[in-house]
């Protein structure tokens, strides 16, 4: 007599009420927020063991950045046709922004894959590896900052106050990326081919977005419009290269972060009592 | 107050990239019913229709076959796997030790791994630090706490990650097999400690196929078969059936 009555209120694939679940998404990203030492202790660990016992340490980032750099302008202001002292800046700091952007994105499609082992023996907020995932590539970038830095110094570039817009810019950017991270991540626990596409993917996206290039003529122009990797190297770049981005561009890049995390919170929601089960 | 609610739990875990022949609805010695889902794809049911009450004082042993469950129920009662279907309601810090090396870095030195681990438990750097010498103390390894794990033998890595989960004191605490703990002058160390443990949390759950073990620590336990509860109760009355079903599948092969 009982039993028939319970189902009837709680179906055996009922699950929880909506709000519920986003209230629990919500309590996964504040709970992650407030574990900080986990995600920026281990964040500064990983980086310490991936660079164990090779001499440098760390500082073979900003070497091979440095390198990096150091080719590209060359051959790049000559194949371009371009004055050095005002490219290798434009490069150097679209670079230090791509560079932060698609590390972020790739490694964000294993995310779960890889924290699978300490996810079945722990029970931690799944947002804890997206916070220590941005914090460790947020210490890379500051790794190649410096190179950067030195990079703009020595061409003698004039930076303005406006600079300082920089830093808000790369604090936007690191908003949009955190939510474009988790939807990533939770594609790829589920589908693992994720990781492969968008392995795939970033080179030629990296060749068509004005990294290496300007967009100088009308048709790049417009290239550069529509795509949003050029918007989000610009919060970085544009500030720093006496060049800050329009107020549209900073409102487009705020709504998107607001828009973004709304969707990413939702399909978490949904999502973040299947993760489990995928790995 | 701990407690611990499970009512009417499942656990069905989807297979992706299996592609088997027929087997929906088969059934073997070992693992839960495999069945097919409304979408066709192939579910694994860990758990079925399993319910259970714990409150403070209650030490539970979980025993049955291999793929019984064991290990599923205890990570649900940790909050690792949300039920399928059923509620699940569980009150009080719950410290599950699966894995003994879990979050331990065979690079790091014995004093930042004692930090690391209680990094993983949720304690702050600040607590964690304040526990290193303890922890020294009692694995009685000495210089080799500034050594890197890599070069300590397998038995010095356990005393270590025993000492550590050992060092907590959680409301629920799950365990899952038995604890390696190293050599004899240090296993009878570690069994006095492992009581004291024990005897200051609230709940304690633990899946063993060892019956001394389950005997000596628990006062109820539980048998899974196939993911259902078999049967719960006193320890005698739950090994004599135990006992019994593993001679009628051993007749039946």
């Amino acid at each position: 007599m009982n039993a028939p009555a319970a189902r009837t209120m709680a179906p055996p694939n009922a699950a929880p009420p909506v709000p519920g679940r986003v209230s629990a998404a919500l309590g996964d990203l504040a709970d992650g927020a407030r574990q900080w030492p986990q995600w920026f202790t281990l964040g500064n660990l990983e980086i310490r063991l991936r660079f164990r016992r090779t001499g440098l340490g760390p500082l073979w980032t900003s070497l091979s950045f440095a390198v990096l750099l150091a080719a590209l302008g060359f051959v790049y202001a000559r194949v371009l046709a371009v004055d050095p002292r005002t490219y290798v800046p434009y490069l150097a700091l679209g670079l230090l922004a791509w560079n932060f952007a698609a590390t972020m994105l790739q490694e964000a499609c294993e995310l779960y894959i890889h924290a699978a082992h300490t996810l079945k023996q722990l029970c931690v907020p799944k947002t804890v590896f997206l916070y220590r995932l941005l914090w460790r590539n947020l210490v890379l970038l500051a790794l190649n900052a410096a190179v950067a830095a030195a990079a703009l110094a020595l061409c003698r570039a004039r930076i303005g106050p406006s600079a300082l817009l920089a830093l808000p810019g790369l604090a936007l950017l690191s908003l949009n990326l955190l939510w474009v991270g988790l939807l990533l991540a939770l594609a790829g626990a589920r589908f693992w081919a994720a990781s492969r596409a968008v392995q795939a993917a970033l080179p030629i996206a990296m060749l068509v977005t004005p990294v290496i290039w300007r967009p100088g003529t009308p048709a790049l122009a417009a290239l550069a419009r529509w795509n949003p990797l050029y918007w989000a190297v610009e919060l970085v770049r544009g500030p720093l290269t006496g060049a800050p981005p329009a107020p549209l561009a900073w409102a487009g890049a705020a709504g998107a972060a607001l828009a973004g995390t709304a969707v990413a919170l939702i399909l978490f929601a949904r999502l973040r009592e299947r993760l489990l089960y995928w790995l | 107050m701990a407690s611990v609610e499970l009512r009417d739990v499942s656990i069905r875990f989807p297979v992706y990239g299996a592609r088997p022949r027929g087997l929906g609805g088969a059934f073997a010695a070992v693992g839960g019913a495999i069945r097919r889902g409304g979408d066709g794809i192939l579910l694994v049911e860990a758990l079925r229709g399993l319910s259970l009450s714990l409150t403070r004082g209650d030490r539970l042993g979980l025993v049955g076959h291999n793929g019984a469950g064991k290990s599923t129920l205890l990570r649900v009662i940790a909050g690792i796997y949300p039920p399928s279907s059923g509620t699940r309601r569980v009150h009080g810090r719950v410290l599950s030790l699966f894995d003994p090396m879990l979050g331990m870095a065979l690079e790091c030195t014995g004093r930042e791994n004692v930090v690391l681990r209680g990094i993983y438990m949720g304690l702050t750097p600040r607590q964690a630090r304040a526990r290193i010498d303890e922890v020294a103390d009692f694995c009685e390894l000495g210089p080799y706490m500034d050594l890197p794990l890599g070069t300590w033998s397998t038995g010095m890595q356990l005393r270590l990650a025993f000492a550590l989960a050992t060092a907590l004191d959680p409301d629920i605490l799950l365990l899952d097999e038995q604890f390696g703990m190293g050599d004899a002058a240090f296993q009878e160390k570690a069994e006095g400690r492992l009581r004291d443990f024990v005897a200051r949390a609230g709940i304690v759950v633990q899946a063993s196929h060892s019956e001394p073990l389950i005997r000596a620590s628990c006062s109820k336990v539980l048998l899974l078969d196939h993911g259902r509860a078999a049967m719960i109760g006193p320890p005698d009355a739950v090994f004599a059936r135990y006992r019994a079903a593993a001679r009628e599948a051993a007749v039946a092969r």
